[in-house]
């Protein structure tokens, strides 16, 4: 599958490329033109992935603004396959000749939980009392933390 | 502590069906006398209330169960992956924590030379192949233990790959024969820790404690070349040993320095592979080979049952001695993940390679890392067979022990006993006696010197075994053991002990039962 320049499109539209080939969107790239986006179909595959990204991103796909958006960046993208690309890797990171620095293992900061605690609507007892919703009580004992995904 | 002791495994074990409840219709169970993984599946899933052990039926198919294992090792350096606050583990909540930590805008990462260090030593003592450009990359999900909503991972291209991990088992009733197998290691990754969530039941509210985020950890990916507890218990114990010879990590998993994550799933054999279920919040060595068994003859009770394994995230509940499933694991999850737009490329060298003139804080050779690399524990336990004469299993219960194993060495260095009395003597009365008085061989009273003095005795017959026994028990206030009772004077020694140990009440006088001289 060709690489599509992934500094044009945000992050979740990884995702709504995906599928949008698996679910036979892809033409060819052969074409000089580029492919035609079916609007029907890209809007069945976005109405789907919605349902399963919103719980997940946090985004919000109710909206017919929230689906327009996606779509156009798609179909922005796919006039990007007329370019040949053959054997040409894809940018992964505009860093990719940049000089990695390594730091020195010592401790330098830290120690300012008063400060940080500042930015939180609650504490207590110098812990951050994380805002409701998301976390699930598990009958597991508590003095236990909870491990994450 | 008690350290997890080898236990007996069948070689490429294949696991009969235990029946579940009376109401099974199958009716299968362990059979009797027969193959070893049906008395050990039985014994395993004992404490279960639920399986009852029943006969088999004829014709009954056999089931192999598939086990890979994902660890992830908190990495022992000063301070974080890609920041400069400090890595401890008691501190006051939020007060190891910097801004780019909390996730505060306008910070940015830095990695820490050391951490990359550290994964190239484990990847080079794994026998992995170390790639020379690795990439950072980001895995996004809403945690309320993650402020920047994406932990900064290696996931498409990670430092070490390809590389393979040999421990080893027993076979048989007895210890006597202990097998080798190999595991291969998929990938080392370098990522970053999350923070602690601290649950408050009273006040329904969670408290966040970011100390251990951002801090260091490798992920080291077993493929699934296991086929039971056993044998992932021991995989397991052999990675920790590496770890803590290297230095690379602590790897105790009590303090959660090393945690297990384990993928399971059973099929007949000949036939694909079965829907496999992660099992996560395995962190204790105890616990660990039980889960995982578990696991497996859940889901062969379930498939035997005509039921069906759902690709789903389980926890292992300690008090109930099963998995359940995770509650805030319902549907799939969907990491996003993308290439870290922070991070360049990491690139590594070796001496042929490395750029004329450049900062030596800013590169890293692996070459100089492999030359630099400590004696890896299968190593030292060969030398010790060599040398010594030792049953290989000795060698593994001298290495399994914190300190055993130069406490033994001093020993031998200043003892005129034989090797083999010197090493049944240290892993049998001595160990035995630490065990029992629940003491650390760092706080033993006994001084290696002293043990010699003690075997040399033995040796010379002046004095017997069980006499002997008992002077390592004797402590005085002043500093030394007086062996009375029957010894003429002259072979009263006195030994010295490690000071400061006051245990009340335990001058003791000797009764020699077999005098001499």
């Amino acid at each position: 599958m060709q690489e599509i320049y992934w500094g044009v499109i945000s992050g979740t539209s990884q995702v709504w490329l995906g599928l949008w080939a698996l679910a036979g969107g892809r033409r060819g790239f052969t074409s000089k033109a580029g492919p035609r986006v079916e609007a029907g179909a890209s809007r069945r595959v976005l109405k789907g992935v919605g349902q399963i990204l919103e719980p997940l991103a946090l985004a919000d796909f109710g909206s017919g603004g929230a689906v327009a958006r996606p779509e156009k960046a798609i179909a922005f993208a796919y006039r990007l396959c007329a370019v040949a690309t053959d054997r040409v890797g894809p940018v992964r990171s505009v860093l990719e000749d940049g000089c990695l620095c390594l730091r020195s293992d010592n401790v330098v900061e830290g120690n300012c939980a008063e400060e940080l605690l500042q930015n939180s609507r609650r504490d207590v007892e110098e812990y951050f009392v994380a805002p409701p919703g998301r976390i699930s009580w598990p009958k597991l004992d508590e003095k236990e933390p909870l491990s994450h995904c | 502590m008690a350290t997890p002791m080898l236990r007996w495994c069948c070689p490429g074990r294949r696991w009969i069906f235990a029946g579940i409840g009376g109401g099974s219709r199958h009716g299968r169970g362990v059979p009797t006398g027969s193959t070893s993984s049906g008395k050990r599946g039985q014994s395993s899933v004992a404490q279960q209330p639920l399986i009852t052990a029943q006969k088999p039926r004829k014709g009954e198919r056999e089931w192999a169960a598939v086990v890979g294992l994902e660890i992830h090792a908190q990495i022992a350096s000063n301070s974080k992956l890609f920041s400069g606050s400090q890595v401890d583990f008691a501190a006051p909540p939020n007060s190891l924590v910097s801004f780019f930590d909390a996730s505060l805008p306008g910070t940015l990462p830095v990695l820490n030379r050391r951490c990359v260090e550290a994964a190239v030593m484990t990847g080079l003592a794994l026998d992995c192949h170390i790639n020379r450009k690795s990439l950072f990359d980001r895995k996004h999900y809403f945690y309320a233990d993650l402020p920047a909503g994406y932990q900064i991972t290696q996931q498409r291209l990670p430092i070490a790959v390809n590389g393979s991990l040999a421990y080893s088992v027993c076979v048989g009733q007895r210890w006597s024969q202990m097998v080798t197998r190999t595991v291969g290691v998929k990938q080392i990754q370098l990522e970053q820790d999350s923070g602690k969530s601290l649950h408050d039941n009273l006040r329904s509210q969670t408290l966040i404690d970011l100390n251990r985020a951002g801090v260091g950890l490798l992920e080291v990916v077993l493929e699934p070349d296991m086929s039971c507890g056993e044998e992932a218990a021991a995989a397991i114990r052999e990675l920790q040993l590496i770890l803590q010879a290297l230095g690379t990590s602590q790897a105790n998993m009590a303090e959660g320095q090393l945690r297990v994550d384990a993928n399971i799933s059973v099929h007949h054999p000949g036939e694909p592979l079965g829907v496999r279920t992660e099992v996560k919040n395995l962190n204790s060595a105890r616990f660990l080979a039980k889960a995982i068994d578990y696991e497996i003859q859940r889901q062969i009770s379930e498939l035997e049952n005509g039921g069906k394994i759902l690709n789903e995230t389980r926890s292992f509940d300690y008090k109930l001695g099963c998995t359940v499933p995770m509650r805030d694991k319902e549907g799939k999850q969907d990491y996003r993940f993308m290439p870290e737009p922070n991070l360049p490329p990491l690139l590594l060298y070796d001496s042929g390679s490395l750029p004329t003139g450049a900062d030596p804080q800013q590169v890293i050779d692996i070459d100089q890392l492999r030359e630099q690399l400590p004696e890896l524990p299968r190593v030292t336990r060969e030398k010790l067979v060599r040398q010594y004469g030792m049953r290989p299993e000795h060698s593994f219960a001298l290495l399994n022990e914190v300190g055993l194993l130069e406490f033994f060495q001093n020993v031998m260095k200043e003892t005129r006993a034989e090797p083999k009395k010197v090493t049944s003597w240290v892993l049998n009365t001595f160990l035995g006696f630490l065990k029992q008085q629940n003491l650390a061989v760092s706080e033993s009273p006994v001084t290696p010197s002293a043990l010699a003095e003690l075997l040399d005795l033995l040796d010379r017959k002046a004095i017997s075994s069980s006499a002997a026994k008992q002077a390592q028990c004797v402590k005085t206030r002043k500093n030394s053991i007086l062996i009375k009772g029957g010894l003429p004077p002259h072979l009263q020694p006195h030994l010295t002990v490690s000071g400061g140990h006051k245990v009340p009440g335990t001058q003791r006088t000797l009764t020699n039962k077999h005098p001499e001289g």
